[in-house]
């Protein structure tokens, strides 16, 4: 049997009217912002005047969201700077005073809760257990008899798992180390949650929720700008201070002086003495996934 | 008469110099990416040491305070 011809030029025209006139509808109830920020190239590849007008963008739009003046930084990394962090479990007392300067200082949502630090109770007797890890420990005074106290935060891979499943490659390590995000590119998946073996990144099930009076309006794009329902967030050294040349929010705020922060290519900073006179602690080092994040003990 | 030369054995042969001189080029260039400090060294403690340190309550801390409140529905990383 011959088989029909259906080319039928006018119906065929006529069919895709109403899904044009839908398209034309939805992208007419954009506006040129909108737009913009949906066709938006990756950030890796904008150039410094496509950056400086989305910043430029970013930060009207957030005036008109908070009415308050942002400062949204769009600083690259230093050549010749790679952070690195060391925390003194023998010092950390579990007081949880950096969760909750860094939930200030990165604008995390308060209601739902995100935490990037979580600082985990753990058994002397038991040794490093995180099966039996506690971090809804709430006693009068910490530390608690017989407790130590692990805080856990992005470890900053030098071979991270999370920036290699990105299928948007919307998460990438910096010149100097730190891995970070571009909320505009982050479409949701949360393969890199999964990936990540510290339980370091977030996701945002519901709008942050920030109260106006307590934002900071000192931002970096690919630190602690506002974020958005659906996409991922994680610690980024306070990368919108560190670039400034200032420590992180848990370094300055941490009353027993237990986290030290610096370049690792200096060989006169802090942190290559601990890491050449002190024996550190890789978290996970079978995982091979080379943290930037070490753990010592100071005594 | 045309000749058949196709000899995949051979070809695969041939290509192998190409692929070892290509693979070694291409490592230089990622070695040159990489920084630096990772090629370094350093002293690394295994885990049943820091435990040995631990389980001996080698640290007492004198310093006590009042902790801040714990999180609300936050999950434990596990091992």
């Amino acid at each position: 049997m011959q088989k029909k011809e259906k080319n039928n030029s006018r119906r065929d025209f006529l069919k895709k009217l109403p899904v044009l006139a839908m398209g034309t509808a939805g992208l007419a109830g954009c506006n040129s912002e909108e737009l913009e920020e949906f066709f938006q190239q990756n950030f890796k590849t904008l150039t410094k005047a496509e950056k400086d007008e989305i910043v430029k963008n970013l930060e009207k739009k957030y005036f008109e969201k908070y009415g308050k003046e942002f400062k949204v930084s769009d600083k690259p990394a230093t050549e010749g700077i790679l952070f690195g962090y060391a925390l003194d479990l023998s010092r950390c007392i579990g007081c949880r005073r950096c969760v909750y300067a860094c939930v200030e200082e990165n604008n995390l949502s308060r209601d739902p809760q995100i935490h990037w630090i979580q600082v985990l109770q753990m058994e002397k007797k038991n040794g490093i257990d995180l099966t039996h890890a506690n971090i809804h420990y709430n006693p009068e005074l910490v530390p608690e008899e017989g407790h130590f106290y692990m805080p856990v935060q992005c470890q900053q891979c030098r071979n991270p798992q999370c920036t290699t499943v990105c299928p948007t490659k919307a998460t990438w390590q910096d010149e100097d180390g730190i891995v970070v995000v571009d909320y505009n590119w982050c479409i949701g998946c949360r393969y890199c949650m999964a990936a990540c073996p510290y339980g370091a990144r977030h996701f945002n099930w519901s709008e942050p929720n920030v109260p106006n009076e307590e934002i900071n309006t000192e931002t970096h794009y690919l630190g602690n700008r506002p974020r958005t329902k659906g996409v991922v967030e994680k610690c980024t050294f306070c990368i919108q201070r560190v670039r400034q040349g200032k420590y992180p929010a848990c370094v300055e705020i941490c009353p027993t002086g237990s986290r030290k922060f610096g370049n690792l290519l200096d060989p006169d900073s802090e942190i290559r003495y601990i890491l050449e006179n002190k024996r550190v602690i890789v978290f996970k080092e079978e995982l091979n996934t080379q943290p930037k994040f070490y753990y010592f003990f100071g005594v | 008469m045309q000749r058949n030369y196709n000899n995949p054995r051979r070809d695969f042969l041939k290509m192998i110099p190409i692929a070892i001189v290509s693979i070694s080029a291409f490592s230089f260039f990622n070695f040159k990416k990489s920084n630096k400090y990772s090629e370094r060294k350093f002293n690394t403690l295994s885990k049943s040491e820091a435990d040995e340190i631990i389980k001996n309550d080698k640290f007492p801390v004198s310093t006590q305070l009042k902790p801040a409140p714990a999180p609300i529905a936050q999950i434990n990383i596990k091992g």
